[in-house]
């Protein structure tokens, strides 16, 4: 028995010509793509930013929104170490005004003579392996008077300021330029594996002439997974303070101390975030006040801390000494009360 | 300046900075705690107020030993280096390619050609505007930087002391 079946008509030039249609740049990367993952790295899918608070938003320490004078490897913002090395210099928080929409940081040299100024953030190695061996790629938006300013990578005490490729180093136009540099690390990366963007030589091989008056601003920092940056990714404030937490928080006011004897108070703070490590407690200012539940408060001059044994990770248990306005009562509890001439503030870091 | 900070009766615990006004715990993930030890290492009893407590004394001293066990490793395969002026001479070595039937190793000798010295000293043109260039013999850098290297890191060998030796020789 014959059986006949019908199939849908195929016009076969309308097939060929689709062969010729054009797939764009990007399309034409996402084809050339030879992995999975080199795909979901084109298509900037999942979470990409390895560097916490890129964006510049968070700043527990304070304000900064005038040029501030720092010290060699101090803290301003929130997980961005300032470094300076031979000449002096300030660094500035900067606030989107109408218009824009990034925060940045800028640092200006104030002196002249061969030396870096630089920001770095150091990453955190839960494993030696977690970075090995893999391909990453920095990007900034950075501004600069200067054509030392670049990005720079330190793969680890084994690999050093590792070569990079891109267009790393800014051209010293006074305009805003993208930096990209991609890198590859060695099989394991050991500490102070950290990502800087700052006036400094090629691998920081010798300092440059720094001149006052050169800066750098930098915004949108990321460093991601692959060869390609993508544009950066915008975490919620929230999402990117609690980040920085892990690192660095400020105790608020209002948390309850108990007077431990007659001259010692003994706060118990659960900290907002487990972090990193048993954080260092520190107070901004030698005026410090406890605002007391039942009478008038107690002020204290020449305050000094001391961590307690139960510190962890997870939780703050602090001592304050020091020359007591009053005697405190034992046992009574007090509210910690930073306020006006009594400024101190509870700092606690984990920082790596 | 440190001062330990220690009243088993208030379970107070940690190291005083006086500089920072900071209270380091005693945590060796905490890179304060890290910092008080390098300090240590390089500044001794004159960063501390009073006396060392012993076990601070002796994480340092294990951190000290860490670290020149590292740099004698590092040192000693700079030197295992041939060097530039030098040259290499020719040499074997036998790899294991496999297992045969009864499980033995099949094994090749494959010899690594030798490598010439470089030459000791180099020639530097000099352009100057309206005049002819001048030739001048330097000494080669890349072997200036290879002894340079070398020297640095006899210099590590040297100062390590025997225990550190005795660790990584397997003594």
């Amino acid at each position: 028995m014959a059986v006949k079946f019908k199939k849908p008509e195929i016009n076969i030039r309308e097939k060929l010509s689709e062969l010729d249609k054009s797939s764009g740049v990007a399309g034409e990367a996402l084809l050339r793509a030879e992995t999975p993952q080199e795909q979901f790295n084109l298509i900037g899918a999942g979470r990409r930013n390895l560097l916490i608070n890129g964006g510049f938003e968070v700043s527990q320490r304070g304000g900064y929104t005038s040029a501030t004078a720092y010290n060699d490897g101090t803290y301003h913002i929130d997980r961005w170490e300032a470094l300076r090395d031979g000449v002096t210099a300030t660094i500035q928080h900067l606030v989107p005004v109408s218009g824009e929409s990034s925060y940045g940081v800028k640092l200006v040299a104030t002196s002249s003579a061969n030396g870096t100024i630089r920001l770095r953030q150091r990453l955190e190695i839960p494993n030696q392996y977690k970075w090995g061996a893999r391909t990453f790629t920095l990007s900034a938006r950075v501004k600069s008077n200067s054509s030392n300013a670049r990005l720079m990578m330190y793969g680890g005490s084994s690999q050093g300021y590792v070569y990079v490729t891109g267009n790393d180093t800014h051209s010293g136009s006074g305009n805003i330029e993208t930096l990209t540099a991609t890198f590859t690390t060695t099989a394991s990366v050991s500490a102070e594996f950290a990502a800087f963007v700052g006036i400094d030589n090629i691998r920081s091989t010798s300092d440059p002439a720094i001149t006052s008056g050169h800066y750098f601003e930098v915004y949108d920092f990321q460093m991601e997974e692959g060869k390609v940056a993508t544009p950066f990714e915008h975490r919620s404030y929230g999402e990117e303070l609690a980040l920085c937490q892990r690192y660095f928080t400020v105790m608020p006011n209002g948390i309850f101390g108990i007077a431990s004897t007659s001259s010692t108070f003994v706060y118990s703070y659960q900290l907002p975030v487990q972090m990193r490590a048993t954080p260092s407690v520190s107070l901004t200012s030698t005026n410090q006040r406890q605002g007391d539940t039942v009478a008038q408060g107690i002020s204290v001059t020449s305050a000094s801390v001391s961590n307690n044994t139960y510190t962890t990770s997870t939780v703050a248990v602090f001592i304050i000494t020091g020359t007591f306005s009053a005697a405190a009562t034992p046992y009574r509890m007090y509210l910690y009360e930073a306020t006006g001439s009594f400024p101190a503030q509870v700092h606690l870091s984990a920082e790596l | 300046m440190y001062k330990i900070q220690k009243d088993t009766a208030i379970n107070q615990s940690g190291i005083l900075c006086d500089i920072h006004n900071h209270s380091i715990p005693l945590d060796p993930a905490n890179s304060d705690y890290q910092r008080v030890l390098d300090d240590i290492i390089e500044q001794s009893a004159s960063c501390f107020t009073g006396d060392i407590p012993t076990d601070l004394q002796t994480a340092a001293d294990a951190k000290q030993f860490a670290q020149q066990v590292e740099a004698y490793k590092e040192a000693k395969a700079r030197i295992a280096q041939y060097q530039l002026s030098a040259g290499d001479a020719e040499s074997t070595k036998t790899i294991v390619t496999g297992k045969d039937s009864l499980l033995e190793d099949i094994t090749e000798t494959i010899t690594i050609p030798a490598i010439p010295a470089l030459d000791a000293t180099i020639e530097v043109i000099t352009h100057e505007i309206d005049k002819d260039p001048v030739t001048s013999t330097v000494a080669n850098p890349l072997i200036v930087k290879d002894n340079e290297e070398r020297t640095a890191a006899q210099l590590v060998i040297d100062n390590t002391p025997q225990p550190v030796k005795d660790e990584v020789d397997g003594v």
